[in-house]
């Protein structure tokens, strides 16, 4: 094992010498923005072992790496829309972003669901080395698993055994860091279900069109839609399906239909829970209204997994959120008794609301 | 075994009320074992993970937890536990998502058949609300529940639940108000994922709120002016939505300071609503004590934010620890055993409440 330490003249030769240990497949403690992390080769699979034996982690917990910037990333994992704008405003700093896997660096290093957590340090000794090595390498603090963030590297050596030091062959010493908390982790991979997009609902006759003011409004335009479809309940059953963004009111519409049917529950948020059940009696027909929220879930198969199909019943009213992407699935388990009404709702400015409410094409 | 040893109740608890496939071991007020499906490693033996919310998963995870749960309580107690071991087994029957709940009540009454066993139906909200009575397994906790004095006033903050409950005794409830749209914990995620900060980022726009000032915009606080002590959080979702919106409309991203203050302005706005309630609460049942329950109570700044009040009026306030905050199957237990001393159980007819409310029986 080797120490350096580090100051401003000797900075090129740390990093020839860090490089030539990491080409090695050694493993090398290195000074961050954050506290001291280890590094070995994320592309060299008996480096990772060294690693993982060091850690002490148990296998099949995911390791960062880290990379020199947004197009070395690239390289390592595809980067959606919120995260290149995470990489823009936030790396170099101390946020690991979360993508999906290309399937390049060692699978020790990969998440169970195929995801990698990628981070810029802000430290520009260390991207200069990754700059020239010209591979990520890993970028997990220096600690085993589950003891004290290292600010020095005499934190290092009080929590690990003589098998673990044996495994260090480089140590960059910068004297004491600032005590910078750890990286905040930001998953970017659990939000495809969340973009909707316009367009991908097929719209009939436009039934109302209209300015909607305050939440009292809003309940008021659900009321109106079933007060038109309260008839047909008895022989069909009923999908609201919602294109709107967040905060534009879908809960206040529910509530409106809600009332209208005779429910006296409070009405709220099924995000969590992901479908709520109300059930209804009135004179004309009796049900539930089933209240669905897919914003947090990841994919159509997601949704499917919740079995919609048992609730295509006669008297149910199926009012689902962010249902954009599940028109199709919607279709699959829809028979001739089920009707279709889509509601757009959009921002006209802060408290003003413009709603769209069309059929579906082929029904009634 | 001791005498006092045998006396003691072993308690089974099973919670699949939405994602997580929880199962618990309770002795008494002890927590053995508590095992969720989620913190576990279960890709071994099922070749990959998959979130819970389909009746599938947890029906494939549910045995594996059960095994898990009666290994890490045996450990405990120093010999080898099956479910024969078990004074009673309580299960979840509401509120939650209806085909993660029937999972766990069709195994709960398949055991109970198989091994004779005593069912007990539990309320998820109950298990939130008693959740800091936990004792760890060195029988250490917040509060002992012997020591509870009454009325306490319950605050239950979650992804899914925003309620408040007054409590005449253990079983002895009053639901006082509840969040009329989302949930707090859903606000925190929610606005994460505006600001850019991934799913879910409730903890992540809490990291970020630390490096924020909350003077340079303010966000309102819903209900604070309304008399009741219900919640609401749409109204400060749609502020930040529609300041991003307005922000980023011309294709800019938001700058890192942007993102810090609004973090900080939102959470300061969500806990004021908490305070402000919570005060109100205080002030008209003149509770003895405060118990908070739910994810949202792990977050530093809101624990903060509501000890402030019960400084202010001079009472306790008790949170769960950051395992008991979520879902988890010791709660369910823990409920279930104070069920059982009470001879609270049911039959083995019970059925699933997705939307159950916690009122007095």
């Amino acid at each position: 094992m080797e120490i350096i330490q580090v100051d401003q003249k000797n900075i090129d030769e740390v990093i020839l010498a860090t490089t030539r240990v990491l080409r090695a497949g050694g493993l090398v403690i290195y000074p961050t923005e954050t506290c001291y992390g280890v590094g070995v080769n994320a592309l060299d699979k008996t480096a990772v072992k060294k690693l993982i034996e060091y850690k002490k982690r148990p296998e099949g917990k995911a390791i960062s790496i880290a990379v020199s910037g947004i197009e070395m990333a690239q390289k390592y994992v595809e980067l959606n829309e919120s995260a290149k704008n995470i990489y823009k405003t936030f790396l170099p700093g101390p946020v690991t972003v979360i993508s999906k896997d290309l399937g390049r660096v060692e699978k020790d290093l990969v998440s169970e669901e195929g995801t990698l957590g990628v981070r810029v340090p802000k430290y520009e000794l260390i991207t200069d080395i990754i700059k020239n090595c010209d591979f990520p390498i890993t970028a997990t603090s220096a600690n085993s698993s589950g003891k004290k963030t290292p600010y020095k590297i005499s934190d290092i050596f009080e929590n690990i055994s003589q098998k673990q030091k044996d495994l260090i062959d480089l140590i960059i010493d910068a004297g004491e860091l600032p005590h910078n908390p750890p990286s905040t982790v930001i998953d970017t991979t659990k939000e495809e279900m969340k973009v909707l997009r316009r367009g991908d609902i097929k719209v009939g006759r436009l039934l109302v069109d209209s300015i909607i003011k305050t939440d009292v409004e809003m309940q008021e335009a659900g009321v109106e839609l079933i007060k038109k479809y309260k008839n047909l309940l008895k022989e069909n059953c009923l999908i609201i399906m919602f294109n709107a963004e967040l905060g534009a009111g879908k809960t206040q519409f529910v509530k409106g239909v809600a009332k209208e049917i005779g429910i006296k529950n409070n009405i709220n948020s099924p995000t969590f829970i992901l479908i709520k059940e109300y059930p209804y009696t009135n004179s004309e027909s009796k049900g539930e209204l089933i209240h669905i929220d897919a914003w947090r879930l990841e994919s159509v198969e997601e949704l499917k997994k919740l079995e919609l199909e048992n609730y295509i019943k006669n008297g149910n009213i199926l009012a689902v959120e962010w249902a954009g992407r599940a028109q199709e699935y919607l279709d699959e388990i829809s028979d001739t008794k089920v009707l279709k009404v889509y509601v757009e709702i959009n921002y006209i400015d802060l408290n003003t609301r413009s709603i769209k409410i069309y059929d579906q094409d082929g029904t009634n | 075994m001791t005498k006092t040893e045998q006396t003691k109740k072993l308690i089974l608890g099973i919670d699949t009320s939405c994602d997580e496939t929880s199962v618990a071991i309770t002795q008494n007020d002890r927590i053995l074992a508590n095992v969720i499906s989620s913190q576990v490693e279960l890709h071994k033996k099922y070749g990959g993970v998959v979130p819970a919310i389909a009746k599938r998963e947890h029906e494939a995870k549910i045995d594996f937890v059960i095994m898990e749960a009666l290994k890490n309580a045996g450990r405990q107690l120093d010999k080898k536990l099956t479910i024969k071991d078990m004074d009673a087994i309580a299960v979840t029957y509401g509120p939650g998502l209806a085909i993660a709940l029937e999972v766990g009540i069709k195994r709960a009454k398949e055991m109970c058949i198989e091994f004779d066993k005593k069912l007990i139906a539990v309320n998820h909200m109950e298990g939130h609300l008693l959740s800091s009575l936990g004792l760890n397994s060195k029988e250490n906790g917040e509060i002992n529940y012997r020591d509870l004095k009454y009325p306490v006033m319950g605050l239950l903050i979650s992804g899914g639940h925003t309620q408040l409950i007054l409590m005449k005794g253990i079983g002895e409830y009053e639901l006082l108000g509840e969040t009329l749209d989302d949930a707090v914990g859903e606000a925190y995620d929610k606005t994460a994922r505006m600001l850019g900060l991934g799913y879910p980022g409730g903890s992540v726009l809490t990291e970020m709120a630390k490096k924020g000032d909350e003077t340079t915009v303010t966000f309102p606080i819903p209900m604070a002016k309304n008399p009741s002590l219900d919640f609401s959080f749409s109204g400060l979702k749609t502020a930040v939505y529609y300041t991003v919106k307005k922000l980023t409309e011309d294709g800019t991203t938001l700058t890192k300071e942007q993102v810090y203050n609004f973090s900080r302005s939102f959470e300061v706005s969500a806990i004021s609503q908490l305070q402000i309630k919570l005060e109100k609460a205080i002030k008209k049942y003149n509770p003895k004590m405060i118990l908070v329950g739910g994810g949202v109570s792990a977050s530093a700044k809101v624990r903060m934010g509501l000890r402030k009040i019960a400084k202010k009026y001079d009472l306790k306030i008790y949170f769960p620890t950051k395992k008991l905050s979520t879902d988890n199957g010791a709660m369910i237990a823990l409920v279930g055993y104070f069920k059982s001393l009470r001879k609270e159980f049911s039959s083995l007819e019970l059925d699933r409440e997705p939307n159950a409310v916690l009122v007095s029986k």
